[in-house]
C-alpha cells in the first residue's frame, strides 16, 4: 500500500502579532517566563509571537490557553480580521500556493477568505447580520463567492440549513429572532456555504447550554468527517478540545508554549503550563 | 532498524514523567526496555500495578512521548519509522489507518450510537456506510451485545457491555499493530471466550499484538512471547509455555 498522503491546506511560519510599536526588548521581555505579554519597556502588547503551524485537509486541530494567551488573535490574523506584523502563511491549495498571504494584496486576501476560508465567531451576531433573514446570510457568503444565480443560492441555502438543522420554515425569518444556538448555527452553515478546505472556529460553543453545545459539537464533527474540512478550533475548553481536536496546541502569553497529540497533551503534558491546565480540569 | 520479517522493534526505552507542579521530581514509567516482534507475533507484557506495563504500551501508541529510545515500526508501505520520534500527523495517519489501541476504559464520543460508533472506523478507511454498519452489527452480535443497544449511546451501558464496544471498535477496522490494555478484565466468562477467540483470528490473519494480561489463561492461549515487568524495568522475556 502506498503511503496516502494528506493534502497541505495551511502552514504558518513565524506568525507575530504585536499591538504598539514595538521595542527591540518586546520578545525578551514578555512569554511564559515572565508571565506577562505586555513589555515593561514600551508598554506594548506581543499578542502572538512565532508561532508555526501546518494543517492537513480533514483535521481539526485545537488551539487551547486562558483569556489573553492570544489563540483568539492567531485565528484573527489567519481570517484577515487583524493585520499581522511578521511571519508567513501558505496555502497550498490556493493558485498561489508560494506566496505569503500575510503580504497579498488587499483585495488577493479578500478573495481567498471568500473561496478558501470560513470563519465561525464566538459571537454569532460577528458572523451574520440578524437583519438578513438566515438564507439571506447563506446567501450573501455565497455571492462574495461569486455565485449570483438566484436558484441555485436559494438551493444551496436550503441545504445548508437544513444540514445544520434550520427548520425549512424559519429560512426566510431572521436570526434575531433565534435562540443562541440556532443563530450558531446559522453562522456555522454561512461559513460552509462556499465549500472552504479551511474553517476557523473561535470558541464556537462558548456560553451555549450544554444541550446546545452537544449539538454544534455533534455537527462539526459530522462536518468534518463528510466534508473532510480542515478547522483550526480555539476554546479555553480542554473538554471540547479533547472531543473535536487530533492535535493540539497551548498557547500562554502570546507563545506556543506545546504542540502535540491531544491525548498525550491530556495524559502526558511535558510544559509546566500545560501540566497546570489539564490538572486544573474539574 | 529493523531485522528482515520484524514489523516492530523497541531498543533502549525509557519514559519519565517530570512534574513541575512538585518542582520538577521525576518518575520513571518504564526503562531500558527491549523487544522486537515479527508480523503476527503477539508478546504479553505481565507484572504487578505499577510495573510500567501500561508506559510500553502508551509510548508505543504515543499517548506518552518516550523519554529515551527508539520504536522502529515497519508500515503497510514497507518503510520503516521511529513512532519515538514521528511527527504527531504522522502519528494521526497511523492511527487511522494501521495501529488500533484498546484502553481499560472505553473513551466514546457521546450521543453516538453503539452501531455508528463500530461503523465510524470502517468509514474513515472508505467504506461505505451501509457496508460499514452491517459489518457492525455483525461484529455487535458476535460480542453478544443485545439488539436493542444498538442504536443506544455506549456511553449509557454497563462496564462489561462498553469493554465489549471498545474491544470491537479495534478489532472491527482489522490493524496490522494492535496495542492491547487489559482488554479482557471486565468480561464475563463467555464474552472473553468471544474476545480470545477474536483476537487469534486478528492474529492468523497477520496482525501484530501487543497486549497488557493480567490472566494467565489469556496469556496461555494468545501470547507467543511474555515480557515479564518489574519496577519499570524487564524482569524477563520468555516462551509463554516457560511462564504459565
Amino acid at each position: 500500500m502506498a503511503e496516502k498522503t494528506m493534502k497541505r491546506v495551511l502552514e504558518v511560519r513565524g506568525l507575530t502579532k504585536v499591538y504598539g510599536d514595538a521595542c527591540p526588548d518586546c520578545e525578551r521581555l514578555t512569554g511564559p517566563e515572565s508571565g506577562v505579554n505586555q513589555c515593561p519597556r514600551c508598554g506594548s502588547i506581543v499578542a502572538c509571537s512565532d508561532v508555526s503551524l501546518t494543517l492537513d485537509q480533514g483535521e481539526i486541530l485545537g488551539i487551547v490557553g486562558e483569556s489573553g494567551s492570544g489563540k483568539s488573535t492567531l485565528v484573527r490574523c489567519l481570517y484577515f480580521d487583524e493585520a499581522a506584523t511578521g511571519g508567513e502563511v501558505y496555502m497550498p491549495e490556493d493558485e498561489a500556493g508560494t506566496l505569503n498571504l500575510l503580504t497579498v494584496s488587499s483585495q488577493k486576501k479578500r478573495h481567498i477568505r471568500n473561496h478558501l476560508m470560513g470563519m465561525v465567531y464566538q459571537n454569532p451576531l460577528m458572523g451574520i447580520k440578524p437583519h438578513f433573514t438566515a438564507g439571506g446570510n447563506v446567501a450573501e457568503k455565497l455571492l462574495t463567492a461569486e455565485i449570483y444565480h438566484f436558484g441555485d443560492i436559494r438551493a444551496r441555502a436550503a441545504e445548508l440549513l437544513e444540514r445544520t438543522e434550520i427548520p425549512r420554515a424559519r429560512m426566510d425569518d431572521f436570526p434575531s429572532r433565534f435562540s443562541g444556538g440556532m443563530q450558531q448555527r446559522v453562522q456555522i452553515a454561512k461559513a460552509l456555504a462556499n465549500n472552504p478546505p479551511l474553517l476557523f472556529l473561535d470558541e464556537v460553543t462558548t456560553g451555549l447550554d450544554v444541550s446546545v453545545q452537544a449539538r454544534v459539537l455533534d455537527l462539526i464533527k459530522e462536518i468534518q468527517q463528510e466534508l473532510k474540512v480542515a478547522m483550526i478550533a480555539v476554546s479555553h475548553d480542554m473538554g471540547v478540545i479533547r472531543m473535536l481536536a487530533d492535535r493540539t496546541c497551548v498557547m500562554k502569553n502570546g507563545r506556543m508554549v506545546e504542540m502535540g497529540l491531544t491525548d498525550q497533551i491530556m495524559e502526558d503534558p511535558q510544559h509546566f503550563y500545560t501540566q497546570l491546565l489539564v490538572h486544573s480540569m474539574v | 532498524m529493523l531485522a528482515e520479517q520484524e514489523i516492530l522493534s523497541i531498543r533502549g526505552l525509557r519514559k519519565e514523567f517530570t512534574l513541575h507542579m512538585l518542582g520538577g521530581k521525576v518518575i520513571v514509567g518504564c526503562d531500558d526496555v527491549n523487544f522486537s516482534l515479527k508480523q503476527g507475533e503477539f508478546m504479553a507484557i505481565v507484572g504487578p500495578s505499577g510495573a510500567g506495563k501500561s508506559s510500553i504500551v502508551k509510548c508505543l501508541y504515543r499517548t506518552y512521548l518516550p523519554t529515551f529510545g527508539q520504536i522502529w515500526y515497519r508500515r503497510a508501505d514497507g518503510t520503516v519509522l521511529d513512532l519515538a520520534t514521528a511527527s504527531e500527523q504522522q502519528i494521526v495517519q497511523l492511527r487511522q489507518t494501521e495501529m488500533a489501541y484498546v484502553s481499560q476504559f472505553l473513551k466514546v464520543i457521546p450521543r453516538i450510537s453503539a452501531l455508528d460508533t463500530l461503523a465510524s472506523g470502517l468509514r474513515q478507511r472508505g467504506v461505505e456506510m451501509a457496508t460499514a454498519r452491517r459489518q457492525a452489527g455483525d461484529f455487535l452480535a458476535m460480542m453478544n451485545i443485545d439488539e436493542a443497544l444498538w442504536d443506544a449511546y455506549p456511553s449509557t451501558f454497563s462496564g462489561g457491555e462498553q469493554q465489549r464496544i471498545n474491544v470491537a471498535r479495534a478489532l472491527i477496522i482489522r490493524p496490522r499493530l494492535l496495542l492491547l490494555d487489559e482488554p479482557t478484565a471486565s468480561l464475563d466468562a463467555e464474552t472473553k471466550r468471544v474476545v480470545l477467540q477474536a483476537l487469534l483470528t486478528l492474529k492468523s490473519q497477520g496482525t501484530t499484538i501487543v497486549g497488557i494480561f493480567h490472566d494467565t489463561e489469556s496469556v496461555k492461549r494468545l501470547a507467543d512471547r511474555c515480557f515479564t515487568m518489574q519496577a519499570g524495568r524487564c524482569k524477563s522475556v520468555s516462551k509463554t509455555r516457560e511462564v504459565v
